[in-house]
């Protein structure tokens, strides 16, 4: 091997650097054996580095190699998987630690490296995980950087600096690249990310499951009005309407889905009257894994470009929205809500049925009384206003910690335990109304939401979601009813953190998260990072075709291809120009000489204190005679500032040290007037 | 002995390889020469310096091209904008690159003389103008050096070994200086020729013997040395001459003490005939440059016979590098325009080859031979 291949020690030590800094974000995803086995390369490349080792043969490789690969196979179980792929890159990236003897195998590695980068981002695509990956990015080019120094360059910073400036300088072509390259459709289907089943709602709940859903503030979805907000009180975020009844669990019934399987919510049904002016509003839904979406009724799609662009969306027949496959990345819609509104006001025969069927021998003493109720009162209104009062007068209360219920889940609420939640309130209803023979159903999503005053968004959180009923009254249609409101309204005026920060007996000890998010300056920071990371998702991650589409048209009128052609080239010659006059330019280093930075630093003081500048071609001995003719008092400093800067730049008197001191404490008087 | 075949040597470029090769090589010398023509300084600029991604950087936009289709699958921005960031580093390394190599002086000194096939070393100095260059390589004859860094004001000098081809004078021609510095994606380079030479001497023949074996005496020009053969004259006598020395006749006469001087005629000046050695011209060549190197060694004044030609005999390097010259020069067609070019250039600069090689102290080839 000759030496003009072999590679600089300072290029190794940055190298090592940005393997670590490259494999941390993935030891989640890692088994602690492969972290086990960088450590081992990279102290056996250090052993080498100070001459204690010596490369190690073929076959303390091959064995390496070999275990490894059983090892991720073994670990990561399915072949062929995301984590799976990442975890051999990340094997091969640190046996080739030990392997590479010359700069061109060092490309390699450096390849490798920026693809576990790349991989990073399939898993998470956070503002903060893209801020520390740029810090990644320089680290590897900084070791590229050093690969390409003299064998024995002792500056090991000065590859530093050199990768911060390419780096710094290739950000403007890559945000013009961001904005203008085309965004392609997958040219094939690609395993989705991993990450575990996603939290969020279910399609059948059972007392105690929303409560559960509660403790958790991930984001559920974010959501940004055109318009002004509408109050608390009316953001019910509806996501699926349960209907069947086992005596203990609410599910969702298939025939929502089935029947309504259609892409125009005209084509639904003709049974709904829209009044008024439609809220026009952006959801930003979280990868939740599961089909559902949550919006304000009655939504659809606001255009018909978002029609063709959100393929895969569908409007069931309790006009709800929902995908066809699993949410798995986080994406945007633009939706409309007429929140005045009129639906099935007359129900079929079977619908009717659905609505009203209970299991037969349940919960006895709330069936008979929600017949005696209804009995007494006569209509439906009546008797939904009957019962809300007496929900109210029978002391009920509204707690995150309900006691546990039994076989009659409503006898034992209702008669018994009284403390619940919202779907023990909502279950209780729906199950009082169908005895009662008026065709009711829970509705679960999510109520209110977090304004977050830095962006005006609304985010909304699993700690928001929300159980409330629906029940149907002839010629009016389904018809909202939230028993929550009625006992605890706090909880929907306020929101739950809001009720909680009310009343703290509302006991939740255990969701002390919850309150550790309250604390002012943890909410302020909180809330400013949520907006950063708000802005970074809309911009940045959910950038797309049509979003790409939408700046054109913004910037420049039309997105005509041909305008948009030559304005991208325009500005990207533009951009080489100045890069290529920035980096060619001759002596862009500061090459300047300590003594003239020193004395330009006099020549600033003077400026900033007394107003005297030196002209562009003023000799330094012809500006301080000026001194001394405009500033007599300051003279004499100038002067002999002046003789030592002369002596040293022109005489090559040595001396320094002792100019920078006279320059440092010197401090222009101001004239005696 | 093996002949290296050298690309940037004109007279074996016909030799070697196909026809339509040759006419494609012609024309981009042809090109090159027009471009960049032969000077012992050359300043890089724009004029000449060619750039291109190296293999690393062709993998490296392969590598690329692979994140993008990561990117337009998982329709992943973040991957997106990393592929957009990373295409940005290669279009800036091209501008770093090039502002790497350009402002560089390159010059060229003559080399020393070598025998064929060994190596001539010539020295190339790099030096910056007003930035650092760094990792700058230089490369000919599929050698490079390592990676230097030239400061402003700190000369770089490199030897280079450039391994010879047969007697003549031996021009490197055309050497690479290139620079992948700062990431190693993108190669700039230049090829200059610093127009310089050397001497190749032809390679001794170890096999011819000595040269007092086989080459005559000769009677013109002749050396003194006391002997018995003819009578010199008389000089005073000295206690301790024989007394058969003493000229009694003399001392009869005018009755002094005389002592008889007689001289011995030897010529001892060493010929190097051209007819003593044998075989072809390129062997009786190699023959004569061992006798010239023995002659050397030896204590006689020794000369130099060519078809044609004649070294008159004296002794000393300066004689034997002379000597070795005409040896390398005998019957090349261009002999005599680069002898005249060699005076030329030994009147001009004293650091050429044939001045260079005598000024040294400590003679190069010597090493190499003995």
């Amino acid at each position: 091997m000759s030496t003009a291949s072999q590679i600089p020690r300072n290029s190794i030590i940055w190298l090592l650097l940005a393997q670590l800094v490259v494999i941390l974000p993935h030891t989640g995803r890692m088994s602690w054996w492969m972290i086990a086995i960088w450590l081992l390369c990279a102290l056996w490349r250090m052993a080498m580095f100070r001459g204690e080792a010596s490369y190690p043969g073929r076959a303390v490789r091959g064995v390496l190699v070999m275990l490894g690969s059983i090892g991720v196979a073994v670990s990561f179980g399915s072949v062929g998987g995301l984590d799976f792929a990442v975890a051999l890159l990340i094997l091969a990236f640190s046996l080739k630690l030990i392997e590479v003897r010359t700069r061109r195998d060092m490309f390699l590695v450096f390849n490798l490296a920026l693809f576990i980068v790349a991989a990073s981002f399939l898993f998470s695509q956070s503002v903060f995980l893209a801020l520390y990956q740029i810090g990644s990015i320089v680290l590897i080019f900084t070791a590229m950087v050093a690969t390409q120094h003299a064998l024995h360059n002792r500056a090991p910073l000065l590859s530093l600096r050199k990768s911060l400036r390419l780096v710094a300088q290739a950000v403007p072509v890559m945000l013009l690249f961001f904005l203008v390259f085309p965004r392609i459709p997958p040219i094939w289907s690609v395993p989705t990310s991993g990450g575990g089943a996603g939290t969020g709602m279910s399609d059948s709940i059972e007392p105690g499951d929303i409560a559960k859903l509660n403790q958790s503030s991930k984001l559920a979805f974010v959501v940004e009005f055109e318009s002004t907000r509408p109050p608390s009180i009316e953001m019910y975020w509806r996501g699926i309407t349960l209907e069947d009844f086992d005596g203990r669990k609410w599910s969702a019934a298939d025939s929502a889905v089935s029947v309504g399987d259609r892409s125009r919510r005209e084509e639904l049904t003709e049974q709904i009257e829209l009044y008024g002016v439609p809220l026009r509003y952006t959801l930003i839904v979280e990868p939740t894994k599961k089909n559902w979406l949550f919006a304000l009724p009655v939504a659809q799609l606001q255009t018909d470009a978002d029609r063709a662009g959100m393929k895969g969306i569908f409007y069931t027949a309790d006009y709800n929205l929902r995908k066809r496959t699993p949410l798995s990345e986080r994406s945007e819609l633009k939706v409309e809500s007429y929140l005045d509104y009129r639906a099935d006001w007359t129900l079929s025969q079977q619908a009717r049925k659905n609505n009203l069927r209970l299991p037969r021998r349940s919960n006895p003493r709330a069936r008979s009384l929600a017949q005696q109720m209804y009995a007494r009162t006569g209509s439906t209104e009546q008797f939904v206003l009957a019962m809300q009062r007496y929900f109210l007068e029978k002391d009920f209360f509204y707690t995150l910690e309900p006691p546990e219920l039994g076989r009659h889940t409503v006898d034992e609420f209702v008669f018994d335990t009284r403390k619940g939640y919202c779907e023990h309130y909502a279950n209780a209803f729906a199950f009082m109304l169908r005895a009662a023979g008026v065709p009711a159903r829970v509705v679960v999503g999510y109520q209110g939401g977090e304004v977050n005053p830095h962006n005006n968004t609304l985010s909304v959180r699993q700690l928001d979601a929300h159980a409330w009923l629906e029940y149907w009254q002839a010629g009016e249609g389904w018809l909202r009813l939230d028993p929550t409101y009625t006992v605890a309204p706090e909880r929907i005026n306020f929101g739950l953190e809001g009720a909680l920060a009310r009343r703290p007996e509302l006991g939740a000890s255990r969701l002390s998260p919850l309150y550790l998010r309250n604390l002012a300056m943890i909410k302020s920071v909180r809330l400013r990072l949520d907006a950063i990371n708000h802005s970074w998702q809309r911009w940045v991650v959910n950038f797309d075709a049509s979003q790409q589409r939408r700046v054109f048209e913004r910037l420049m009128g039309s997105a005509d291809p041909w305008k948009l052609g030559l304005i991208v080239a325009g500005v990207l010659g533009a951009m080489l120009a100045l890069l290529s006059f920035i980096i060619l330019r001759p002596g862009a280093k500061d090459t300047r000489s300590p003594e003239h930075k020193l004395y330009r630093r006099f020549c600033r003081k003077m400026q900033k204190r007394l107003q005297l500048r030196r002209g562009k071609a003023e000799t330094p001995l012809a500006f301080a005679a000026r001194i001394a003719a405009q500033a007599p008092q300051c003279a004499e400093q100038a002067d002999a500032i002046t003789r030592q800067y002369m002596q040293i730049a022109y005489a090559g008197e040595s001396g320094l040290k002792q100019f920078k001191r006279s320059v440092e404490r010197f401090r222009p008087r101001r004239p005696a007037s | 002995m093996r002949i290296p075949s050298d690309l940037y040597q004109k007279r074996y470029r016909d030799r070697r390889g196909r026809r339509g090769r040759i006419g494609w090589q012609q024309k981009w010398r042809a090109w090159l020469d027009r471009r960049i023509p032969a000077a012992h300084e050359h300043h890089l600029s724009h004029r000449n310096i060619f750039i291109f991604p190296s293999r690393a950087g062709l993998v490296y936009a392969a590598f690329i091209g692979m994140l993008l289709l990561v990117a337009i699958n998982f329709e992943n921005s973040a991957v997106y904008a990393l592929v957009f960031l990373l295409s940005g580093m290669l279009v800036v390394s091209i501008l770093h690159t090039f502002a790497n190599l350009s402002g560089l002086q390159i010059t060229g000194r003559s080399g020393e003389s070598a025998f064929a096939g060994r190596h001539a070393v010539f020295k190339i100095i790099l030096s910056a103008q007003e930035r650092v260059h760094y990792g700058v390589q230089l490369s000919w004859q599929e050698v490079s050096t390592e990676h230097v860094d030239v400061e402003p004001g700190a000369e770089q000098r490199l030897s280079m070994r450039f391994r010879t081809g047969p007697r003549g004078i031996c021009n490197p021609g055309r050497v690479k200086i290139q620079t992948s510095y700062p990431l190693g994606l993108v190669t700039a380079w230049t090829w200059v020729d610093l127009d310089m030479h050397a001497v190749v001497y032809p390679y001794p023949d170890k096999n011819a013997g000595s040269p007092a074996a086989r080459s005559a005496y000769h009677e013109s020009g002749s050396r003194e040395q006391t002997g018995s053969d003819d009578f010199f004259g008389l000089r005073a006598y000295v206690p301790g001459d024989s007394l058969r020395s003493v000229a009694w006749k003399t001392y009869a006469r005018n009755d002094q003490l005389a002592s008889k001087q007689f001289v011995d005629y030897i010529d001892n000046r060493l010929w190097l005939e051209w007819n003593a050695a044998h075989g072809s011209d390129e062997q009786r060549l190699a023959q004569l440059c061992h006798w010239a190197l023995l002659a050397e060694g030896g204590h006689h004044e020794y000369g130099l016979q060519l078809p044609g030609e004649q070294l008159s005999p004296s002794r000393g390097r300066r004689h034997l590098e002379e000597l070795l010259t005409r040896l390398a020069m005998f019957r090349l067609p261009d002999a005599q325009s680069v002898v005249m070019q060699n005076t030329a250039e030994q009147d001009a600069a004293p650091q050429s080859a044939a001045g260079q090689v005598g000024n040294d102290t400590t003679p190069p080839n010597a090493v190499e031979f003995s």
